[in-house]
């Protein structure tokens, strides 16, 4: 009787500090304070993975999550300046015109929640949610498989890096998109001609 | 104490708390993505609503479809797509600050035709045409 009655308590807490923290994500007016209010909701959704008997998805959600992403949107502030930089409160108008989609969206989603007939299998075992059986899984080529998807997302992630890389470097000199010379000054200005550049300030590589 | 424990497990959260709660959560990012001015704020929110995507996911199959783990395997590639989707996301808002200077997503108007953009539609007038192909002529002719 006592374990139910914990979860209970436990289940609502984190979720009314979860949404506390998602409003703090939304409202702050400081970028950075909005990064850590997101930290913050992302490790009590790894409390939700570890309610729903998902031990292994609260892991990976803390490591990528919480330890990679959010580290990487604070690399975009820093680099972006938006920390320093307040956000402009939004307008009177933009605020109500957000809050009332939302909340619209909001009343719809919960209605279709309710109305709808679940097949609900509370009572079967519990889902073997060990590393073990999420590895077969991914790996599995036969049907109930995940093999062609695990491959599709090992490329979408390869791309991802590179096309991170290659946007997010200086301009690189024309016709040369791979070398490693794009972080020379000279290399940003992209207008003049090749043989006009100096080669010591970034101009053509000899 | 134990008819206490019975009245507080009375309130234990089904599959129907369960998704009010990633309904509420993904209104908030929705929110903040429409009130949001800065492209770092606008990730911040997107990376809520799947976070709370997610959840569902997992929610799902704890619920519905107790005895397979197909629900956490897609939540591993929803984390997988956010993941990708942040990298690119912050290599561009990188590269954009670098060109103009700010992130604010209402500056974000290049694209916008600039016959139109100013001063109403004078797209057809012959003269403000050739002289917007001069300067873009200009610039790109070297």
């Amino acid at each position: 009787m006592i374990g139910p009655a914990i979860y209970t308590v436990m289940f609502w807490v984190v979720a009314a500090s979860t949404v506390l923290f998602a409003l703090a994500v939304v409202n702050t007016r400081k970028l950075l304070r909005a990064a850590i209010a997101l930290m913050a909701a992302l490790s009590t959704t790894a409390g939700f993975y570890v309610m729903l008997d998902a031990q292994f998805l609260a892991g990976v959600q803390v490591l990528v999550y919480v330890g990679g992403i959010v580290v990487l949107i604070v690399f975009a502030i820093m680099l972006t300046r938006s920390g320093e930089l307040l956000e402009d409160h939004p307008t009177p108008e933009r605020r109500v015109v957000g809050a009332a989609i939302s909340i619209m969206f909001l009343i719809l989603s919960a209605a279709a929640v309710w109305v709808s007939p679940f097949a609900e299998y509370s009572t079967g075992k519990t889902p073997p949610n060990d590393a073990l059986s999420i590895g077969k899984a991914l790996l599995d080529p036969g049907p109930g498989g995940y093999v062609a998807p695990f491959e599709v997302i090992s490329l979408l992630l390869l791309a991802a890096m590179i096309g991170g890389i290659v946007i997010a470097r200086k301009t690189p000199p024309p016709n040369q998109p791979f070398t490693s010379g794009g972080d020379l000054p000279g290399e940003t200005d992209v207008y003049t001609p090749l043989s006009q550049r100096d080669p010591k300030r970034g101009g053509p590589v000899s | 104490m134990n008819q206490l424990l019975a009245s507080i497990a009375a309130y234990a959260p089904g599959l129907r708390e369960w998704l009010l709660l990633t309904s509420v959560i993904f209104s908030i990012g929705l929110y903040g993505l429409l009130t949001r001015r800065n492209a770092v704020g606008i990730l911040l929110a997107v990376e809520l609503m799947l976070n709370s995507a997610a959840l569902n996911f997992v929610i799902f199959n704890r619920f519905c479809m107790p005895a397979r783990i197909d629900g956490s395997v897609m939540a591993i590639f929803v984390i997988a797509v956010a993941a990708a989707e942040v990298v690119v996301g912050m290599a561009i808002f990188v590269a954009l600050y670098r060109y103009r200077g700010t992130v604010d997503v209402n500056r974000m108007d290049t694209m916008k035709d600039p016959v139109t953009s100013f001063e109403g539609p004078v797209a057809f007038n012959k003269e403000v045409l050739d002289n917007i192909n001069k300067q873009y002529k200009s610039h790109h002719d070297h």
